[in-house]
C-alpha cells in the first residue's frame, strides 16, 4: 500500500509545504506584523528542536533496551528550564545586549573577543554536530525503509540507502540556504525558519501522541493492561535501573546539552526576540518534553509483548500502526519522525554554519584582504553569504560522509550522547563566561582543548572501534601498550560505563585546566572588560558601557564599511537612528566611543564579535596598528574615563569645599582685620594718656626748678590723664563682657521714664555749666519696659552729655523727648549743634570713632560710648540709631519694646 | 618770624609737655593742633624742623607728610613723626614718606630732645655746605 | 523587593529540589517492587515529579519580576537609567 516512491513523495511534499510556510512567514515578519511569530509558543515549540528523531524513535527504542534511562534525556532540561532566571535569563540578555550569535562567539567575545577560542569551539561543533547529522539522515532513511519494506519485500524498492539520504541531505541544504542565509539579519534571527521549526513541533507532538493514543486505548486496551500484560510476559524493563552513575551522568549531559547544543543555543538565545518568552517556555517546554515522553514506555512494552522477537525497538513507533494494518497513522508517524529530523537538520546546519562563516572564513579574509571592499562595494556582506552557503552544503556533505562510512556502526542513541558529551565540554567554560570574572582566555582554551581531547579519545575513537581492528586493539591495550591510556580505561579507571568514564574524565580535567589556567594566566584588558559585562550583565545598564576608541576615522569610513557588511539599507538606518538621538543630522555626525560601540555590536551581530573588532580596529587604525595596541587603547581609555569621571565629582567637591573655606577664611580674616583694628586703635588711645603721663613725670623728675603754679598745673595733668586712661580701661572692658555676653543680664520691667527723669536731673548742672538750656518737649506717660534701670541711665547719659560736650552752636540748646507708641517707648535726644555728617553717620557706633571734635581740649569722650550704648539697648531688645531730623543738629532715638504685662510676669 | 620747631598735635596734654620741655632745652618753639593748619603755619613760621603727630584731625600726618614731600620749597624739611600707634607699619609708612626720624608714644622726654638736636644739626650742617 | 528575592530563592529552590529528587538516594526509595494500578511506582514518582516542577514553574514564573529587563522601545528608560546616562555624558564631556 505505501511504496517507497509514494513515501518519498509524501516527505518531498512536505518539505516543500515548510518552504511554503517558512516563505510568508518571512514575509509576514518582514511587514512587520510579528504578533503571531513573535509568541512565546512559537518560541517555546522552536526550542523543542531539542527533541530529534533520536527521541521520536530512539527513546522507545531506548526504553526497550535500558528501561528508564531515555527519561534522563528529559529531564536534565527540565531542570535548566525550571531554574530558567538563573541561567537561561542570563545567557539570552548577554546574547541580546552582545549581538551574539553563536555558542562560539559567546565564548570568543567573553573571553577577550578571542578568534583562537571560536574557530576551536566551531571544530568541536562541527565534529560534534556532524555524526549527530548524520543520525537523522540515518533515522529518515531508515524510516522510509520500514515503512515501504512491510508491504512488500525487505529489500529496498528500487531506491537505496545512500542516494536517498543524499537525495534529502541536498533538500534540506536547500532549504536551509535558502530561509537561513536569505540575507544578512542584524541579529542573525530567522523568522521563517522557526516557524517552519515550530510547525514541525506541532507535527512531530501530535504524530507521536497519536501513535501512543493507538498503541495505549485502541490496540493495548489502558495503560494498566499494557504494564499487566507485559509483566506477565516477564519484560521488566524498568525495575534493573539502578539509576547510578550512568543515570546521573545522562542528566548532567541532557542539562549540558540543551545550554550547549549549537542549535539549542540558536534557537534559545540567538533567535529569541523577548526575554520574557522565557516566562512561558520556563514550564511550557518541560511540559512539550512531558507529553513526548508520556507514551514512551507503553509503546515500548506493547512492542516487545506483541512484535515477533528481533524486531528493532526503534521503529516501534511505525512497524505498531503497520502491524495493526493503519498504515495512514504509519504515515503520520514517518512524517512526525521526518519532522524531528529536519528541524534538526535545519537548526544545526545554520548554527554551523554562522560559527564557520564568523569564526573561520571571515577572520581568513580579513587577514587576507588589507583593504575591505573589492571592488562592488558589498564585499563583506557577499563573502559571508557565500561563505555560509557553502558551509551549509558542506556541514550536510560531512554529515552525509558519516553516515555512508559509519552509519551501520552503532545503535542510534549512542551516537547522540556521544554528541551531547562533545558539546558539553564547552559547558565549564561557558558557565565561568556567565560567573567567573577571573576566568581568562588562555584558561578556557586549553580547558575546552583538553576536554575535547580526552572526550574525542575515550569517547569518539571507541565508537569506530568494531569498524577497525587497529582501533580495536588500541581500545583494548592502549597505545603503544600503554595500558594507562586505554581510552574506555584511562588511568587505569576500569571496570565503569564507558559513558560515564569519559565524562567523568573530560570535564573533570577541562574544569580543572579551567581553573588552574585563569589562575596562572592573566587577562587582557579587553577580556577584562568583556568579563565585567558577561558577569554584571544584570547590573549594568550596558548601552554605553563600553567604550571604544576614538581615532581619526570619519563616519564616512565607517558608513563604507557598515554597508558591506550589513547593507546600505540598514547601515542607513543606524546612522540615521544614531544622528537622530544625537541631534544632528546624518552627515554631520561624529564619531564618537558610544557610536562606535553601537556600530561593533551591530556588525558582530552578522559577523560576531571578533571580526566585528577586528574591521572596526582596521577601520579606525588606519589599518596600521596592531589589534593588541588597538585593544590597549580601547581599555586604557575605559580607565581614563573612569578615572576622569572619578576625578571630576572629586573635584567638584573639591572646590564646593575650597569654597567653604574660602568663605570661612574670609570671615575670619574679617574678624582678624577687625580685632587688629580694635587692637590698634585702643593702643592709641592708651598709649595717648601715657605719653603726657610718662613725659610729665619725667618733666617733674628732671626739673627741680619748677614753679610751683607748674608743678601743680603738670601733676593736675598727670591725675587727669591717669583718670582718662582708667575710665577708658573700664569701658574697653565693659564693652567686651557685653559683647561677649558674660555679664550676667537680668532685663526687668521698669519705668523708662523714671529713669529718664533721674539722668536729667544728673545732667542738669553739666548743662547749666556749660549754659547749654536742656528741655523736655514731649514726655511720655508711664510706660514699663523690660530692661536694666543702671544700664539704660548709663545709655541716656551718654547721649545727653555726648549732646553736651559736642554742641558747638552759639545758643546751644539740647531737646529730650519721650513718648509711647502702639508698642515702644521711644526717647529721642536731639540738639541743635553742627550736626553729623552723613560720612560720620556710617561710623559713630562703631569703637572708637569719633565725630566732629571740639577744640576746647576738654575732650572726655573715648570713642566707645555709643558703641557700648548701642550694645547696652540691643540687649534690652532695643534700637539705638541716628535719625534724620528736621533739625539741623543731631538725632539720636532709642526705641525700646513696651513690655505686656503677662510677659513680664513671666520673665520675672 | 623763624622759629626753630613747629609742633602739630592735638592732644592737649602731650602738646604742652613738648611745647616744655623743647622750650627748656632751648629753642623757639611754635604748635599747631589740626592736620589743616600745618602747611599755612609752615610757610608762616619757616621752622627749621617739624614735629608731626600721625593722628592729626581733619588732615592725617601722613598726608601732611606727603603734601610737604611734593612741595619744593619743603621738600627736604626735617620730619619728627610721633605716633601713639606704634606699629611697625606705620613706620615703615613713615619711611617710604620720607619722614626724617620716627617716635613712638610715650617717648622719654630726652628721647625727643634727641632727636630734635639730631635734625637741627641736620639743617645747621647742610645749610653751612 | 523582599517579594523579589523571595520568589528568586523559591525558583533556585525548586530547581534545586528537582535536581535532587532525580538523583539517587531520593529516588531510589521509589524504586521499588510495587505498583499503582498496574504502573510502577517509579514511572509514577518519575512522571509526577515532572509535573510537579512543570506546574510549580509555570505558577512561579508568572510572578518572576524581572525588574531590570532593558525596554524593547529606546527612549524609555527608568529613572536611575536616565542618571547613568547623565554621568556617562558629563564623563564625554571630560575627554
Amino acid at each position: 500500500m505505501l511504496s517507497a516512491n509514494f513515501v518519498i513523495f509524501i516527505a518531498v511534499a512536505y518539505v516543500f509545504l515548510l518552504f511554503i510556510l517558512a516563505y510568508f512567514s518571512d514575509r509576514v515578519s518582514k511587514r512587520g506584523g510579528k504578533s503571531f511569530l513573535n509568541s512565546p509558543l512559537v518560541y517555546t515549540l522552536s526550542i523543542s528542536v531539542y527533541a530529534t528523531s533520536w527521541t521520536f524513535y530512539g527513546a522507545v527504542g531506548s526504553a526497550a533496551r535500558s528501561g528508564l534511562e531515555f527519561l534522563a534525556i528529559y529531564l536534565g532540561p527540565t531542570i535548566i528550564f525550571v531554574g530558567w532566571w538563573f541561567i537561561l535569563r542570563k545567557l539570552v540578555r548577554i546574547g541580546r545586549e552582545q549581538r551574539i550569535t553563536s555558542i562560539a562567539d559567546l565564548l570568543s567575545s567573553r573571553f577577550g573577543k578571542s578568534n583562537r577560542l571560536g574557530v576551536l569551539v566551531t571544530l568541536i561543533a562541527v565534529i560534534g554536530t556532524t555524526p549527530y547529522i548524520a543520525l537523522q539522515l540515518k533515522a529518515i532513511t531508515t524510516s522510509i525503509q520500514v515503512i515501504s519494506a512491510s508491504e512488500n519485500s525487505p529489500s529496498l524498492s528500487g531506491v537505496d540507502d545512500g542516494s536517498l539520504a543524499l537525495g534529502i541531505a541536498a533538500l534540506m541544504a536547500l532549504f536551509t540556504i535558502f530561509f537561513g542565509t536569505r540575507n544578512i539579519n542584524a541579529n542573525e534571527q530567522h523568522h521563517g525558519v522557526v516557524a517552519a521549526i515550530a510547525f514541525e513541533a506541532i507535527v512531530k507532538l501530535v504524530a507521536f501522541l497519536a501513535v501512543g493514543i493507538f498503541v495505549v486505548f485502541y490496540i493495548g486496551s489502558g495503560v494498566g493492561n499494557i504494564f499487566t500484560s507485559a509483566s506477565e510476559a516477564n519484560i521488566d524493563i524498568y525495575s534493573a535501573n539502578n539509576f547510578g552513575p550512568r543515570w546521573i551522568a545522562i542528566l548532567f549531559l541532557s542539562a549540558a546539552a540543551i545550554l550547549c547544543l549549537p542549535r539549542q543555543f540558536q534557537i534559545t538565545v540567538v533567535e529569541n526576540s523577548n526575554e520574557d518568552h522565557l516566562r512561558t517556555a520556563g514550564w511550557a517546554f518541560p511540559a512539550y518534553l512531558f507529553l513526548m515522553s508520556i507514551f514512551t514506555i507503553p509503546i515500548a512494552l506493547y512492542g516487545l509483548s506483541t512484535l515477533p522477537a528481533g524486531s528493532n525497538p526503534d521503529m516501534f513507533v511505525l512497524t505498531l500502526p503497520l502491524s495493526e494494518g493503519n498504515s495512514l497513522l504509519a504515515l503520520f508517524a514517518f512524517i512526525g519522525g521526518f519532522s524531528s529530523a529536519t528541524s534538526m537538520i535545519i537548526i544545526a546546519t545554520i548554527a554551523l554554519s554562522i560559527m564557520i562563516s564568523n569564526h573561520i572564513v571571515m577572520p581568513i579574509a580579513l587577514r587576507s584582504s588589507d583593504n575591505l571592499g573589492t571592488e562592488d562595494g558589498r564585499g563583506i556582506s557577499k563573502l559571508l553569504l557565500t561563505s555560509r552557503r557553502i558551509s551549509i552544503a558542506m556541514v550536510l556533505f560531512l554529515g552525509f560522509l558519516y553516515f555512508w562510512f559509519a552509519g551501520n556502526s552503532d545503535a542510534l542513541a549512542a551516537i547522540g550522547l556521544i554528541s551531547f558529551a562533545g558539546v558539553a565540554q564547552f559547558l565549564p567554560s561557558m558557565l565561568a563566561a556567565l560567573y567567573w570574572r577571573e576566568a581568562t582566555v588562555k584558561g578556557a582554551i586549553a580547558a575546552t582543548l583538553v576536554g575535547f581531547l580526552v572526550w574525542g579519545w575515550t569517547l569518539f575513537l571507541p565508537s569506530f572501534g568494531t569498524s577497525s581492528q587497529f582501533l580495536a586493539n588500541i581500545i583494548d591495550n592502549g597505545p603503544w601498550g600503554l595500558s594507562f591510556l586505554r581510552p574506555q580505561a584511562l588511568f587505569g579507571l576500569e571496570n565503569m560505563d564507558p559513558l560515564v568514564h569519559s565524562v567523568f574524565w573530560s570535564i573533570l580535567l577541562n574544569s580543572f585546566t579551567l581553573i588552574i589556567g585563569s589562575l596562572i594566566s592573566k587577562q587582557s584588558s579587553l577580556e577584562r572588560i568583556q568579563a565585567n559585562l558577561f558577569v554584571d550583565i544584570f547590573s549594568l545598564k550596558s548601552k554605553n558601557q563600553e567604550k571604544f576608541l576614538r581615532r581619526s576615522a570619519t563616519a564616512n569610513d565607517l558608513m563604507f564599511v557598515t554597508q558591506r557588511v550589513l547593507g546600505g539599507k540598514r547601515a542607513l538606518a543606524i546612522f540615521d537612528n544614531f544622528a537622530k538621538q544625537s541631534g544632528v543630522r546624518r552627515e554631520e555626525l561624529i564619531v564618537t566611543p558610544d557610536f562606535i560601540s553601537l556600530l561593533e555590536k551591530e556588525l558582530a551581530g552578522s559577523i560576531g564579535a571578533a571580526s566585528a573588532h577586528v574591521v572596526l580596529s582596521k577601520v579606525l587604525s588606519g589599518g596600521e596598528v596592531s589589534l593588541e595596541e588597538v585593544m590597549q587603547i580601547a581599555d586604557e581609555t575605559q580607565q581614563v574615563i573612569e578615572y576622569s569621571h572619578r576625578l571630576e565629582q572629586t573635584t567638584k567637591k573639591l572646590r564646593s569645599t575650597a569654597k567653604e573655606l574660602k568663605q570661612a577664611n574670609f570671615r575670619l580674616r574679617e574678624l582678624d582685620s577687625q580685632k587688629d583694628d580694635f587692637l590698634s586703635k585702643v593702643s592709641h588711645e592708651v598709649r595717648t594718656p601715657m605719653t603726657s603721663i610718662r613725659s610729665f613725670s619725667e618733666i617733674l623728675l628732671t626739673h627741680k626748678d619748677l614753679s610751683e603754679e607748674q608743678r601743680m598745673k603738670f601733676v593736675n595733668t598727670i591725675n587727669e590723664e591717669s583718670k582718662r586712661l582708667t575710665s577708658l580701661l573700664d569701658e574697653i572692658l565693659d564693652l567686651n563682657a557685653l559683647e561677649r555676653g558674660e555679664r550676667v543680664w537680668q532685663n526687668r520691667p521698669l519705668n523708662g521714664e523714671d529713669v529718664l527723669k533721674r539722668v536729667i536731673n544728673i545732667c542738669n548742672p553739666l548743662a547749666l555749666q556749660k549754659n547749654i538750656s536742656l528741655f523736655r518737649k514731649k514726655i511720655a506717660r508711664e510706660d514699663l519696659i523690660n530692661g536694666d534701670a543702671d544700664r539704660l541711665a548709663q545709655v541716656f547719659i551718654n547721649l545727653i552729655s555726648n549732646a553736651i560736650k559736642y554742641n558747638d552752636a552759639k545758643d546751644p540748646i539740647i531737646e529730650v523727648n519721650s513718648y509711647s507708641t502702639k508698642d515702644k517707648y521711644i526717647v529721642e535726644v536731639i540738639d541743635n549743634g553742627a550736626g553729623i555728617s552723613a560720612q560720620d553717620a556710617d561710623i559713630i557706633f562703631e569703637k572708637f570713632a569719633r565725630g566732629r571734635r571740639n577744640n576746647n581740649g576738654d575732650d572726655g569722650g573715648l570713642g566707645l560710648g555709643l558703641a557700648i550704648s548701642r550694645e547696652i539697648v540691643g540687649k534690652m531688645n532695643g534700637k539705638l540709631e541716628l535719625v534724620n531730623n528736621s533739625s539741623k543738629g543731631a538725632c539720636f532715638r532709642v526705641s525700646l519694646p513696651l513690655g505686656k504685662k503677662k510677659s513680664l510676669m513671666v520673665a520675672q | 618770624m623763624n622759629i626753630d620747631i613747629l609742633i602739630a598735635e592735638d592732644e592737649p596734654g602731650i602738646l604742652e609737655s613738648l611745647e616744655f620741655i623743647l622750650q627748656r632745652a632751648g629753642w623757639t618753639v611754635s604748635s599747631v593742633t589740626d592736620g589743616e593748619l600745618v602747611i599755612e603755619a609752615i610757610n608762616k613760621l619757616k621752622p627749621k624742623i617739624l614735629v608731626l603727630d600721625v593722628m592729626l584731625p581733619k588732615k592725617s600726618g601722613f598726608e601732611v607728610l606727603k603734601q610737604l614731600r611734593l612741595n619744593e620749597d619743603t621738600k627736604n624739611l626735617p620730619v619728627l613723626i610721633l605716633t601713639a600707634k606704634g606699629q611697625r607699619q606705620d613706620k615703615r609708612q613713615a619711611e617710604m614718606l620720607g619722614a626724617s626720624a620716627f617716635i613712638t608714644k610715650p617717648y622719654a622726654n630726652d628721647d625727643v630732645i634727641d632727636g630734635v638736636r639730631q635734625l637741627l644739626n641736620l639743617v645747621k650742617f647742610t645749610n653751612s655746605q | 523587593m523582599a517579594d523579589r528575592r523571595k520568589l528568586e530563592n523559591i525558583a533556585f529552590t525548586l530547581s534545586l529540589f528537582g535536581a535532587i529528587a532525580m538523583v539517587p538516594p531520593i529516588i531510589s526509595l521509589f524504586n521499588v517492587e510495587k505498583t499503582i494500578f498496574g504502573v510502577p511506582l517509579i514511572i509514577i514518582y518519575l512522571f509526577g515529579l515532572w509535573l510537579f516542577l512543570i506546574i510549580a514553574t509555570f505558577l512561579l514564573s508568572k510572578r518572576m519580576i524581572n525588574e531590570d529587563r532593558p525596554n524593547l522601545e529606546e527612549g524609555e528608560k527608568s529613572g536611575a537609567g536616565n542618571i547613568e546616562e547623565i554621568n556617562i555624558e558629563n564623563m564625554e564631556g571630560k575627554e
